[in-house]
């Protein structure tokens, strides 16, 4: 990935999941904003002086997101004297999270394989398309708008119930 | 600001239509919010990973993890390297994917799947298929990209990678698209051209099923072949085995006989069935060409091009090539048919029912003699007669079985003798080369059925043809002669734009009378725009926002939002964008239905509606006051029950299954009526629904109580049938 135009398609494609990643930290949406444009900023830098030997997205990004994240929270606490709550950024090799992770993505492919195939496919639709969204699922499974949000509101409380502990 | 958890989720996924940044403030100032936001943020997380790491079956959206074929469809998941992306068409012999390769390039992807390990010969033709396509290189025919198998006995695959020819289907095209002359000359060069490639590689190969369905009109204009599937490579099998499409084919095709001529014919018959927009399979009947409105020179091209005779046909793609160019440039080739003359036979009643049985023993021997002619040439017999659908047809006492209506023959000049049914025998004399002769019978009392009119539009190519208030043909145009019952007979053609012009012409038998159609519009009194007898009722108010949506899809929402059941005909298509708050649920309707053309008839009875065009309506309107003035009344319906149906698009044959059992009658419906509906109905009153999903289509019933049987057909054949019995009951009387 050299080009400029190579960076501006992996972050239309990867930016909402990294600031889901940085959101689910705790931050406020304005500031989980501001850190993965600043995350993607980074990255590109390092990029530009040949510093990334491999580059895996969105892992890479999402990585890099959380650490700034980490210390903006660190410095944030500190400020208010409470630093012994906030944990340390977990290690990239933290085996014991990494298949925690990936039971937890089990998990959620065995839910949804017991939602409704109409559920399916608009999951399919949103979250597995490029650039998927309600709008275009609905057009394709020939459902309104809302109705389409609901089914997607339904699935994920579906979800929820199933992989929440 | 409340904020409820369904906020907080929309918001994550990008799906929120109020104000972000209230939202945001108020999550900012609450910390349980904030806990809420973090916990759903994460699982928006682990939703976008299981999105991007489950693998979902294209064909039913099942998850199949690593399995290599969709255990609840069989869909093909990555054969060969290939990502499997949609479906494109899925039948008993295989499937055809649109996959992506390893480089990121979409391809169609064909499969052919076995009930049987298959046999060795399958596999040679398969391969063989492999190998002539690799070989052809032509921008109009889609690149080879690869040949390969999977598995193995029963559940062996064979695929073949070609390059993914986007575009409409000349077939698909036709549903909303009129095509003119010179797109038929240009569709018909550029398709020869391609012949004459494919005729230049050696071996020959001959595509064998060329059809509207196979040429592929691209965004660029450009025509492409697709579907080798049913190719023969010339000199490779014996030429035994029947492949193609019944209609486009030539006659010879169905003994598996097949040359230079067949895919020249083939694409003959798809260009008359783009033109005229009639079955391709007339033309095995001698169907004349008379009735297509081009010029001349088109039009003898066409006759030269679909001769059921191979040697009167081009010998092969480039022939016919320099056959179109020269007719482009205006300049006639000597046709096959060339009609010059049409007459009616003079009727010979050699029966009455009186002696009958004794006639058709003279007839049938006067039959086999026919008179000896010193020229030579070919002629043209139309034959029709009433009542009925179909009839026994003898020239010169050989039999061409059951016929239809209008059925056409070509026969050699001269003297022939034409029998219809028992007792109806014609003496029939073609003088010169393309005479044209009908043949009228009533069979019912063995004369002479009535006259011709021909019909001459001005202003308007093509209209709809009515006699006495009943459709009588869809597409009629200039140059067209049709039989008509004799008597004074009310003749109206209406166009597509809803001009109209009405004549009231005594039908002589035996004798041609001319009408010149000239069109003017609709507000002179048959089509000012007639508002439904009943309104619908206001409803609630209700906001829609869609853009570029099905007008279904959003008569679907506004069904279940107002509460109004609909009856929506498929030919009803339309996209809008539209985009309401708080409207009553009427004006959505008619401002939805107005800017498209089309209207609705309200039922009060079962709170229903349906959409059609609007000169269907009005045209609905005036059939259902002339029958009501003939005094045809409908069979009363058995009750049945209230109906709940959400179907869109859904075939008519499935809906009346679903009506015929829910009320426990006997359905019987013809083939060939394929339509489909959308239907949207909350406890529906069951013979309300039945009624206006049967005047949907044009479609009417009799229904028999004994039996419970509700026989379907089409209207214009119901009322015939009626007017018929009325016409005996008035005889008998």
């Amino acid at each position: 990935m050299t080009a400029e135009t190579d960076w501006d398609a992996a972050i239309r494609l990867h930016d909402r999941r990294v600031y889901l990643s940085v959101l689910a930290l705790g931050l406020s949406p304005d500031r989980a904003r501001e850190i993965a444009q600043a995350a993607w900023t980074r990255l590109i830098e390092q990029h530009a002086r040949g510093a990334l030997s491999e580059i895996e997205l969105p892992g890479l990004a999402i990585r890099q997101a959380r650490f700034l994240a980490f210390n903006e929270l660190k410095k944030h606490r500190t400020e208010q004297r409470t630093l012994a709550a906030v944990p340390d950024p977990p290690s990239e090799l933290d085996s014991e999270r990494i298949a925690s992770s990936r039971q937890q993505l089990d998990r959620v492919l065995a839910a949804l394989a017991t939602c409704s195939p109409q559920a399916r496919k608009i999951f399919r639709l949103v979250y597995a398309t490029p650039d998927g969204n309600a709008a275009s699922a609905a057009k394709e499974v020939g459902l309104s708008l809302q109705r389409v949000r609901q089914i997607l509101c339904e699935t994920r409380a579906h979800i929820r119930k199933e992989v929440t502990p | 600001m409340t904020i409820t958890r369904e906020d907080v989720e929309l918001y994550l996924m990008g799906e929120y239509d109020g104000d972000k940044a209230a939202l945001e403030a108020a999550i900012a100032a609450d910390p349980a919010l904030q806990a809420m936001l973090a916990d759903e943020a994460q699982l928006e997380a682990v939703l976008r990973d299981a999105g991007a790491a489950g693998v979902f079956c294209v064909g039913c959206d099942d998850l199949v993890g690593d399995q290599t074929r969709c255990a609840a469809c069989g869909v093909a998941v990555k054969p060969g390297g290939y990502i499997v992306e949609e479906v494109l068409v899925s039948n008993a012999h295989g499937r055809m994917y649109v996959a992506r390769d390893a480089d990121g390039t979409q391809v169609a992807l064909k499969e052919l799947a076995f009930v049987q390990t298959p046999a060795r010969d399958t596999i040679a033709m398969f391969e063989r298929e492999a190998k002539f396509l690799r070989a052809l290189e032509h921008p109009a025919i889609p690149r080879f990209r690869a040949a390969f198998e999977e598995g193995t006995g029963v559940h062996t695959r064979y695929y073949l990678a070609q390059e993914l020819v986007t575009g409409e289907s000349l077939a698909d095209k036709l549903d909303d698209h009129f095509f003119t002359e010179a797109e038929i000359f240009d569709l018909g060069k550029q398709v020869l051209e391609v012949l004459v490639y494919l005729q230049s590689v050696s071996p020959m190969v001959i595509h064998r099923d060329i059809k509207p369905a196979n040429l592929i009109a691209k965004p660029d204009g450009k025509i492409a072949v697709v579907d080798f599937g049913a190719a023969h490579v010339q000199g490779t099998t014996a030429g035994s085995t029947s492949i193609g499409t019944f209609g486009y084919m030539p006659i010879e095709q169905l003994a598996g006989q097949v040359d230079a001529t067949t895919d020249v014919y083939a694409l003959g018959a798809s260009l008359i069935h783009l033109l005229s927009r009639r079955e391709p399979w007339r033309l095995l009947q001698g169907a004349s060409l008379e009735g297509i409105n081009v010029s001349p020179p088109l039009r003898d091209f066409l006759s030269k091009i679909v001769a059921t005779e191979p040697s009167h046909r081009f010998p092969n793609a480039q022939a016919a090539l320099a056959g179109l160019d020269a007719a482009a440039r205006g300049d006639r080739i000597t046709p096959i048919i060339a009609p010059r003359r049409r007459r009616i036979a003079r009727p010979a009643l050699l029966a009455t029912a009186a002696f009958g049985l004794a006639a058709a023993g003279y007839g049938a021997h006067a039959l086999t003699t026919p008179a000896p002619s010193t020229k030579t040439g070919y002629g043209v017999v139309i034959a029709q007669f009433t009542p009925g659908d179909s009839a026994g047809l003898w020239i010169d006492g050989e039999s061409y079985g059951k016929v239809g209506n209008f059925f056409t023959a070509q026969i050699p000049i001269g003297r022939h003798f034409v029998r219809i049914g028992p007792n109806c025998v014609h003496p029939i004399d073609l003088e010169e080369d393309g005479d044209e002769v009908f043949v009228g019978c009533n069979l019912s009392a063995g004369d002479l059925l009535g006259g011709t009119l021909g019909i001459e539009m001005v202003g308007r190519p093509y209209g709809e043809l009515f006699v006495d208030d009943v459709l009588v043909d869809s597409v009629v145009s200039s140059g067209r002669r049709i039989a008509v019952p004799s008597g004074q007979r009310k003749i109206r053609i209406v166009s597509e734009d809803r001009s109209f012009c009405e004549h009231r012409i005594e039908i002589k038998p035996n004798e041609r009378s001319n009408i010149r159609c000239e069109l003017r519009p609709a507000k002179d009194g048959l089509t000012e725009v007639r508002r439904p007898a009943a309104k619908i009722p206001v409803g609630k108010s209700i906001d829609l926002d869609f853009k570029q949506t099905s007008l279904h899809d959003v008569v679907r929402v506004v069904s279940e939002a107002c509460k109004l059941n609909f009856v929506v005909p498929d030919r009803v298509e339309a996209n809008v964008t539209v985009k309401l708050k708080q409207a009553p649920c009427d004006q959505v309707l008619e401002v939805l239905l107005e800017s498209n053309g089309l209207w609705y008839r309200y039922e009060p009875a079962g709170n229903l509606i349906l959409i059609a065009p609007r000169h269907e309506l009005d045209r609905e309107a005036e059939a259902a006051a002339w029958r009501q003035k003939q005094g045809f009344v409908d069979d009363a319906l058995p009750a049945g029950p209230a109906l709940d149906l959400d179907f869109k698009n859904a075939p008519l044959h499935d809906l009346l299954r679903i009506f015929g059992n829910s009320a426990g009658i006997n359905i019987v419906i013809p083939d060939k009526i394929m339509v489909k509906d959308s239907v949207f109905l909350k406890a529906a009153r069951w013979d309300v629904a039945l009624r206006t999903v049967l005047e949907a289509n044009g479609l009417g019933y009799r229904y028999r109580p004994n039996g419970k049987l509700l026989r379907i057909a089409p209207r214009n054949e119901l009322d015939r049938e009626a007017e018929e019995q009325q016409h005996r009951d008035q005889k008998t009387r």
